[in-house]
């Protein structure tokens, strides 16, 4: 592989993580708020 | 006296402690309420009119207390049992391929491009991601292509539009080569493991046709409905599938499972004449002899309907699909009742006359009015008989069912919401069920996801019209009480409750959802 096509792949890489953790995020706090924990554990999670 | 306080704290820490007190006595009180419930149906000197009712009261309270046993036993049956499956340790090397394919027909892109995103996030060496574009129109054509190209996955388009879900995706395994095949709704989001876990189950017994998942809703915040939504889901999930799984009796939930290709084309592919093509296949599968799984692990999450109107859709089509499955079912029983085992035809029986509650509880309603209105029937038991039969059977088998509740976090309220959206169903239930007996058929249609449309007032008729019956009865009833203060006091006391429940539905038309646009 190309110094070239690796720092791509890195790059795509990259970005493909920055669009995937928000929506997991997401899913994880509502996985939480199910979780029956205290309010206070709930927005621990999520930060 | 300090016993009798503490008594319901010390019954419900027992079951707490899975001494599982709390579901056999309840078994027991629905035992006995029955015998007793067909002893004084047969005791009762009834005309007609008098006949007539009873018999219907008898078959709503039959349904109701068959489906309340087998929740029961299905409590029992999960406790402490080990889970029925392996997993088979996978080297790098190998892992199989699989074909994950996302069934799509006119879905928003924003919901699109999520699933895509974390599709491509999942962690497994060997898989491939195809679209199943059953769009018609050019604009999601064009939309889904875009998409496509943007997260380099694979586009699939008929050629001719037929079966719907099961049809697009038995054209796809024509040509699969992929030894599995994992299905998702284009609203549902894997974890990175998914893959993983469910293919490492498969591959432990290679007698397993489909591995099931839960659909874990996370919109919870957008409405009540979504909430209501997801806590039936728990229900249905958490507890009931369990149960299944036992018995070899899973069924495919039609989104969040892996299935073994060649398994699902021996049995002709997905069966295209049913709406719900995953119950109905389940069934082909496991008369062949194979094995099913559920893997009751929340690895996938997904949307609920947000509007009633969009509830009630995907409940019309659920219960249209089951019933159908139903009649199959019955016929395949008269040919060959050897060809499932007799705890996969009681599961199976459960499961496609579930919907069958709709039909169940409006028969309920009826009686009460019916009494007060028309004194039909007009045999009612003593007090002490009612109060030492009825009321146990009644008040255990809710206990169980919160305590099962209360055990996996869920609040009263939420059990709550849950349990009023689903009587409130009763009415699209009815409906649903009715055209699906007599053969009507119906064209798949993926539930709105996100919709804020209302249902106008004029067609909640049905529930505006039971409103008005039972206010007619709970008149007749203030009238007649003071000639039958029991008998009439309690028939009063069902019309109210039944009232309280159905008035719910002008406020769940009414609420706003906080559906957001999905940022990507």
């Amino acid at each position: 592989m190309k110094k070239k096509e690796l720092l791509k792949k890195l790059d795509d890489a990259v970005l493909h993580e920055e669009e995937a953790v928000p929506i997991y995020t997401e899913h994880i706090a509502t996985t939480a708020y199910w979780a029956g924990l205290p309010k206070d554990k709930i927005e621990e999670i999520k930060n | 006296m300090c016993f009798l306080r503490s008594a319901p704290k010390t019954i419900y820490l027992l079951f707490m402690k899975k001494l599982l007190i709390l579901p056999i006595v309840a078994i027991v009180s629905i035992i006995i309420y029955y015998f007793i419930r067909i002893f004084f149906f047969f005791e009762a000197d009834y005309n007609f009119w008098d006949s007539l009712f009873a018999v219907l009261l008898l078959i709503g309270e039959t349904y109701m207390i068959i489906h309340a046993f087998g929740f029961m036993i299905n409590v029992l049956k999960i406790n402490g049992k080990k889970v029925p499956y392996r997993m088979k340790k996978l080297e790098d090397g190998e892992y199989p391929e699989v074909a994950v394919i996302v069934a799509a027909k006119h879905e928003p892109e924003e919901v699109l491009e999520r699933t895509f995103i974390t599709l491509k996030s999942m962690d497994y060496p060997n898989f491939k991601i195809y679209l199943l574009d059953g769009s018609t129109k050019s604009k999601f054509i064009d939309q889904n292509k875009n998409l496509v190209k943007k997260y380099g996955i694979h586009y699939f388009h008929p050629n001719e539009y037929h079966g719907a879900k099961a049809g697009i995706i038995n054209d796809f395994i024509q040509n699969a080569y992929e030894k599995y095949l994992a299905v998702f709704d284009a609203d549902q989001n894997p974890l990175p493991d998914f893959l993983k876990k469910v293919v490492s189950i498969a591959e432990y017994n290679k007698n397993i046709a489909f591995v099931q998942t839960p659909q874990f809703y996370s919109n919870i915040q957008s409405s009540p409905i979504a909430k209501g939504s997801t806590l039936q889901q728990a229900v249905f999930y958490e507890s009931i599938c369990e149960g299944k799984n036992t018995n070899n009796a899973m069924f495919c939930c039609g989104t969040n499972v892996l299935f073994r290709t060649d398994a699902l084309r021996e049995v002709g592919g997905f069966d295209e004449t049913s709406i719900t093509e995953d119950f109905a296949t389940s069934v082909k599968l496991h008369t062949k002899g194979y094995k099913s799984v559920y893997y009751n692990h929340a690895r996938v999450f997904g949307l609920a309907p947000e509007s009633l109107a969009a509830y009630f859709k995907q409940q019309y089509r659920w219960s249209a699909g089951t019933v159908g499955v139903f009649k199959k079912l019955i016929y395949a029983l008269i040919k060959n009742p050897r060809s499932l085992s007799l705890g996969q035809w009681w599961e199976y029986f459960l499961s496609s006359t579930y919907y069958l509650v709709g039909i169940a509880f409006f028969l309920l309603m009826i009686s009460p009015i019916a009494y007060l209105i028309f004194n039909v029937p007009s045999y009612f038991v003593s007090p002490e008989v009612y109060i030492f039969t009825f009321v146990p059977y009644f008040v255990l088998t809710l206990l169980v069912f919160y305590g099962i509740m209360k055990k996996r976090k869920y609040k009263i309220n939420e059990v709550y919401n849950g349990i009023i959206l689903a009587s409130v169903s009763f009415p699209i239930l009815m409906q649903s069920v009715f055209l699906s007996l007599i053969g009507k058929k119906f064209t798949f249609d993926i539930t709105p996801k996100g919709g804020t449309s209302k249902i106008p007032f004029i067609k909640l008729w049905p529930w505006t019209t039971m409103l008005i019956l039972n206010s007619i009865a709970i008149y007749f009833g203030i009238t007649k009480i003071s000639n039958n203060q029991y008998a009439v006091g309690v028939n009063m006391f069902w019309c109210i409750y039944h009232m309280f429940i159905i008035s719910h539905v002008y406020y769940l038309n009414s609420l706003k959802t906080n559906y957001k646009r999905y940022s990507i």
